[in-house]
């Protein structure tokens, strides 16, 4: 069973790393990313506590919200989604998600307190 | 019913013993304060006060101040026409005599005021004027028009003035004298002791000099029974504390009258020594008087009987008063001589004059109030100390009345402090009880006073203890000396008692509430400062730091992806937009960081639009120049 599910996990990253173009690699690199300081934050919060807990919430739904942001991006750009979302060219979803970014950090530093 | 009827019998007994008789008279003081009335009602206002204030002066033998001033006056007030004024005028200068007024036409206005239809005031005034002023009056005239004034309106005042009227006139008046018995029939009873019109002072008095005048004139006994009398006699006196002229003049005149008149003369029985009689005072003094104060000669005046309140006990009767020499009004009675107990008594006298005299009224069964006291002393004391659990008998030291303690007594708060002791009443040799008996424990330091009530039993000893355990709070705990005296008085006592009885020396327990010390409640509160919300816990800095430092990792994670995935940056454009645009994104960025750390949201806003701006147009000219490149 073990073997299997690692074999299964092999294929899975060798498919991964052969077939996944370039530029969808940055990003999943940064999802990653993006995951683990989520975590981060929330191990903090439940070891310690959610004091100052606005400084909590915007710190974690920024990275929610980055999260949610960089799969569109992602999801965007990846050439197998072409056909059926042939109409978005990827510099305008950059430039969307450039926007929503924006937008999203204002609303997080107002909030952080 | 068994403590009600005894009250109720003498409720009944002090209200008939008071209305037979006037319990006061017109003293010296009172004299006094009606002269000050009078002299104060200068100056004059008008006519009828100078002639109240005349009257009431003659009647007291005071001479007038400035009698001539005052004859001035009346000249100068009087008025020829004026009915009213020419009565007032006329009269007070007869009173002043030496004052001869010559008014003209004052003849004219006041017989002319006697003809049909003339008010019974008016006959009032005209016929004491035109007298007054050394005129005759035609009295068959003046009676028949009275007759028929009274027939249209016969109120008790108007009947009073024909009295007066009446008075003055010759002829038969004998139908103006029977109305005497309709008028007094009239008058109201306050308490069952007084009689009075309606109307009150003025109306009343005017009334009843109308009627002992117009009596005295014709020389018949009116139709007042002696106890009408009284009565009318008592509701004067209770006015005695009139304030105008008017009242006091009046007040004066019925008075007058009523020591002067040919039937009824009211006389007051009053106590004239000190009341509460003992061994040491053995006399009561009455005096007998007429209203005014002044003596009615020889008298027998007899105590009919003694009456203790409360038990009815008669411990007297006929017992003389012998005349007191020096004093032609006064008598005295030695009261102790019957060796009466301890108590109040209601002595009823009566004063009979040697010559016998039909006119005294009110001169039997005047009641008088007696109280003898005697002295008491306090004997079979014991004090002492006995376990509260009895478990032991009672440690009791004797003490013989004025004596001390040898040695202070001790007690902690597992005894009581016993005391017994009876009143023994030394004059009848018995024991008694009396209103007051307190023990006082006086503390040495503090000063402070602890009383408590000792209580008889029914054999009239008085048993007392205190439970130190129990009443400790009473003591505020306080242990220590203490001063112990006992107190007996009574309002029979004649010699009350606060005996020094010796020292104690107490032992409380401790206080199980001690008592905050006393705030004074003007001083100034504590001052209250402004509390800011408690910080809330924080974690340690390590883990703090810890955490700040873990957060970082990911971003070095993420560094490392990139350069193993292999990040190409050849493509990057070196272009101005593309410059511009990086720029304008970390300047968004850092921005954002300002306003974090210090900027407002306006700044902000304005700064983000100009660097949005800036940023979008040179994101667009770059992302369409890379869109265009990759076409």
């Amino acid at each position: 069973m073990a073997v299997s599910v690692r074999e299964v996990l092999t294929k899975f990253y060798e498919d991964y790393v052969s077939n996944t173009p370039k530029r969808l690699k940055v990003i999943d690199a940064y999802v990653f990313y993006i995951i683990l300081t989520g975590i981060i934050q929330f191990v903090y919060c439940c070891l310690v506590g959610t004091f100052p807990f606005n400084s909590f919430l915007s710190g974690f739904i920024s990275c929610v919200v980055s999260f949610v942001l960089a799969v569109c991006l992602r999801l965007q750009v990846n050439p197998q989604n072409k056909s059926q979302l042939h109409y978005i060219g990827s510099e305008q979803a950059f430039a969307e998600f450039i926007f929503a970014h924006v937008i999203l950090h204002l609303v997080v530093m107002n909030f952080i307190g | 019913m068994d403590r009600g009827t005894p009250v109720l019998l003498l409720f009944i007994f002090c209200a008939v013993g008071q209305a037979l008789t006037p319990t006061t008279y017109l003293t010296t003081a009172d004299k006094d304060r009606l002269r000050d009335v009078i002299i104060r009602a200068q100056p004059f206002a008008d006519l009828a006060t100078i002639h109240y204030a005349v009257l009431g002066s003659s009647i007291l033998g005071v001479k007038i101040p400035n009698a001539q001033d005052v004859c001035k006056q009346i000249k100068n007030k009087a008025d020829p026409k004026s009915l009213e004024s020419l009565y007032y005028a006329a009269t007070t200068s007869k009173t002043l005599g030496n004052c001869q007024l010559s008014l003209s036409g004052a003849r004219q206005t006041l017989e002319g005021a006697i003809k049909d239809e003339a008010s019974v005031q008016d006959l009032f005034y005209a016929v004491h004027g035109l007298k007054n002023l050394g005129h005759t009056v035609e009295s068959a005239k003046v009676s028949k028009i009275m007759t028929t004034a009274l027939k249209k309106d016969d109120s008790v005042l108007n009947l009073g003035y024909a009295f007066h009227v009446a008075s003055q006139l010759q002829g038969d008046m004998n139908s103006f004298f029977e109305r005497i018995e309709d008028v007094i029939v009239q008058a109201d009873e306050v308490d069952g002791k007084h009689l009075q019109f309606e109307g009150g002072l003025s109306i009343t008095a005017t009334i009843m000099s109308g009627v002992y005048r117009l009596a005295d004139a014709i020389k018949k006994v009116p139709t007042v029974t002696g106890e009408q009398a009284v009565k009318f006699t008592n509701y004067f006196l209770s006015r005695k504390f009139v304030q105008t002229a008017k009242g006091a003049a009046q007040l004066l005149d019925i008075l007058k009258l009523l020591t002067v008149n040919k039937y009824h003369i009211p006389v007051a029985v009053t106590v004239a020594s000190n009341s509460a009689l003992s061994t040491d005072n053995p006399v009561i003094q009455v005096r007998v008087t007429n209203v005014l104060g002044d003596p009615l000669g020889p008298l027998t005046v007899t105590a009919d009987t003694a009456t203790r309140l409360g038990d009815s006990a008669v411990i007297m009767s006929k017992k003389a008063f012998t005349p007191v020499q020096g004093d032609n009004s006064a008598y005295s009675l030695n009261f102790m001589e019957s060796k009466p107990l301890r108590g109040f008594y209601k002595v009823s006298v009566s004063a009979v004059p040697v010559k016998p005299d039909s006119r005294l009224v009110g001169n039997t069964g005047a009641s008088i109030n007696v109280k003898v006291m005697t002295k008491v002393g306090i004997e079979k004391v014991e004090v002492g100390t006995v376990d509260r659990d009895q478990a032991t008998t009672p440690k009791a030291t004797k003490l013989e009345q004025g004596k001390k303690l040898g040695t202070p007594l001790e007690a902690d708060h597992h005894q009581k402090l016993v005391m017994k002791f009876i009143l023994q009443d030394m004059n009848a040799g018995t024991t008694m009880t009396s209103h007051q008996a307190f023990v006082q424990l006086l503390n040495k330091q503090t000063k402070q006073e602890i009383v408590f009530v000792a209580e008889p039993d029914s054999s009239s000893v008085y048993k007392f203890d205190v439970d130190l355990n129990n009443k400790a709070k009473d003591f505020g705990y306080m242990s220590g000396d203490y001063e112990l005296n006992l107190i007996v008085g009574d309002s029979v006592i004649a010699n009350p008692v606060k005996w020094y009885m010796g020292d104690l020396k107490l032992t409380f327990p401790p206080n199980p509430n001690p008592s905050k010390p006393s705030q004074n409640p003007y001083a100034p509160k504590p001052e209250i400062h402004h509390v800011f919300r408690e910080q809330e816990k924080r974690p340690s800095s390590t883990v703090s730091n810890t955490f700040s430092v873990l957060i970082v990792v990911p971003f070095l994670l993420l560094i490392i992806l990139w350069l193993r995935i292999g990040i190409n940056l050849s493509n990057f454009p070196c272009s101005l937009s593309s410059f511009g645009f990086h720029l304008g994104l970390g300047g968004i960025f850092g921005l954002f960081g300002l306003f974090w750390l210090q900027l407002d949201m306006f700044t902000t806003l304005k700064l983000l639009a100009l660097l949005g701006t800036f940023t979008f147009l040179t994101g667009h000219g770059l992302l369409s120049h890379l869109a265009a490149s990759k076409k």
